[in-house]
């Protein structure tokens, strides 16, 4: 019995390291975990060797920028930047009245011209394969919040990999949006928010499971499509009808 | 990389609030540390803010870090991994899932796992290396379910919806992969400590 509880008492550690347990469960094993000190020391034990996974992740360099904002938010100066004691204050004091001008300037110019929220419309992506057959139909909602793609036939995805969807921005690295799982009719995915502004394509690309591990497609390319703006459609159907 | 007694010392210095091992600990880790954000929220810039935080916990709650446990790798990424798994629950509705044995019935303070005293003298790497193997022994659909579930902190619904399986086949998967994975992980160290 006693092993029994153990063999139990390991395998939930596992399955909480995992993610898997969620929602109450995860809650009430959180909570025993505080007042049962070998459960703790299990789940750590588990999560320390589950971590070494991370260590076979490919490294990112981070963007230009990071570390200089990293150190900010740290409050650890950068030596390289730091400017001589005594006009540090100065400084702070021309930026702080600067920032007031301008915040000033721009109330005062919103409050006077009313701002139209601009709404991209809706649009839609044929995804063509090298073939030129369409592999995918791809529906953006208005806001571009998401996206709900609709296979033509089944697309072939190679044993061990999978499919994966990007949004393609004008001047932007793509962006992942989300995978394909093997036979649905539909896939709706949210639309990332830095995705949202300059959308101008879609792409699927062939990955390992669960996906790229670089911010960007690593296996070949299996489908490409335009954005094509429906509203704009609409609207000369309209005005021919209306000619 | 940075070997793990080396950056034990420099975890512990920025963890004392020594600015000067900001730049060394930050050339060692941040790289890894985004990589390992990235893999799991697909999006660099929540990766980015993510990375921030755990540096930022690191320095303002220095008690977080136990120097004589050692091991840093394994604690940066599992506070990486946990901050993005909180950031997916919150972005995303729960979906609740009960172990069917009851949660209740696995705690017994009686009970003890073995203790094994060589293992925390096993450096990153070779742990690493030795889950690698573990998981190759796996088959390829308990593989996929535990590495899909581990890295994109998914539900075993969600996992399943991914694979196209059906949620009883995946959570026999996970459980049977999760098994073995513990069994393979328990007789290595069995070994080492012989």
């Amino acid at each position: 019995m006693r092993r029994r509880d153990s063999d139990f008492r390991e395998a939930i550690a596992a399955e909480y390291i995992l993610g898997v347990l969620h929602g109450a469960a995860r809650r009430r094993l959180e909570r025993m975990r505080r007042e049962d000190r070998e459960l703790d020391r299990v789940i750590h034990h588990y999560e320390a060797r589950f971590a070494a996974l991370g260590l076979e992740v490919p490294t990112l360099e981070p963007a230009p920028g990071f570390r200089q904002h990293l150190r900010q938010r740290l409050g650890i100066a950068d030596p390289a930047r730091t400017p001589p004691a005594g006009r540090t204050r100065s400084w702070w004091a021309g930026l702080a009245v600067a920032a007031v001008l301008v915040l000033t300037v721009v109330l005062s110019w919103r409050a006077l011209i009313p701002s139209p929220v601009p709404r991209p419309p809706m649009a839609v992506s044929l995804i063509r394969d090298p073939a030129h057959r369409t592999t995918f139909v791809a529906v953006v909602s208005a806001g571009a919040r998401s996206v709900l793609v609709y296979p033509v036939g089944h697309p072939a995805i190679p044993s061990g990999r999978t499919l994966e969807l990007w949004a393609l921005e004008a001047a932007h690295p793509p962006v992942a949006i989300g995978f394909f799982a093997k036979a649905r009719s539909a896939y709706r995915y949210g639309m990332p928010r830095t995705a949202r502004l300059h959308l101008v394509g879609l792409a699927v690309s062939i990955e390992p499971p669960g996906g790229s591990p670089r911010p960007y497609p690593t296996g070949p390319i299996v489908g490409q499509g335009p954005m094509t703006l429906l509203a704009a459609k609409i609207s000369r159907h309209a005005q021919r009808r209306l000619s | 990389m940075s070997d793990d007694s080396s950056l034990d010392a420099l975890l512990e210095r920025f963890s004392r609030g020594e600015a000067a091992a900001f730049e060394p600990l930050y050339e060692a880790t941040a790289p890894r540390l985004l990589g390992v954000a990235y893999r799991m929220l697909r999006n660099r810039a929540s990766a980015e803010e993510v990375v921030q935080e755990v540096y930022l916990k690191l320095w303002k709650h220095p008690d977080r870090f136990d120097a004589l446990r050692g091991r840093a790798w394994s604690w940066l990424i599992v506070i990486t991994r946990r901050q993005c798994l909180d950031l997916l629950r919150r972005t995303r509705p729960e979906t609740p899932y009960e172990s069917e044995d009851g949660l209740e019935a696995l705690l017994n303070p009686e009970d003890r796992v073995p203790e094994n005293p060589l293992l925390d003298r096993v450096t990153a790497a070779e742990e690493a290396q030795h889950l690698k193997q573990c998981l190759a022994g796996l088959s390829a659909d308990h593989r996929e379910a535990i590495i899909l579930s581990y890295w994109n902190g998914w539900t075993v619904d969600e996992t399943a919806r991914h694979l196209g399986r059906p949620l009883g086949t995946v959570k026999s998967w996970i459980r049977r992969g999760l098994q073995n994975l513990r069994q393979c992980l328990g007789l290595k160290s069995q070994y080492a400590a012989s």
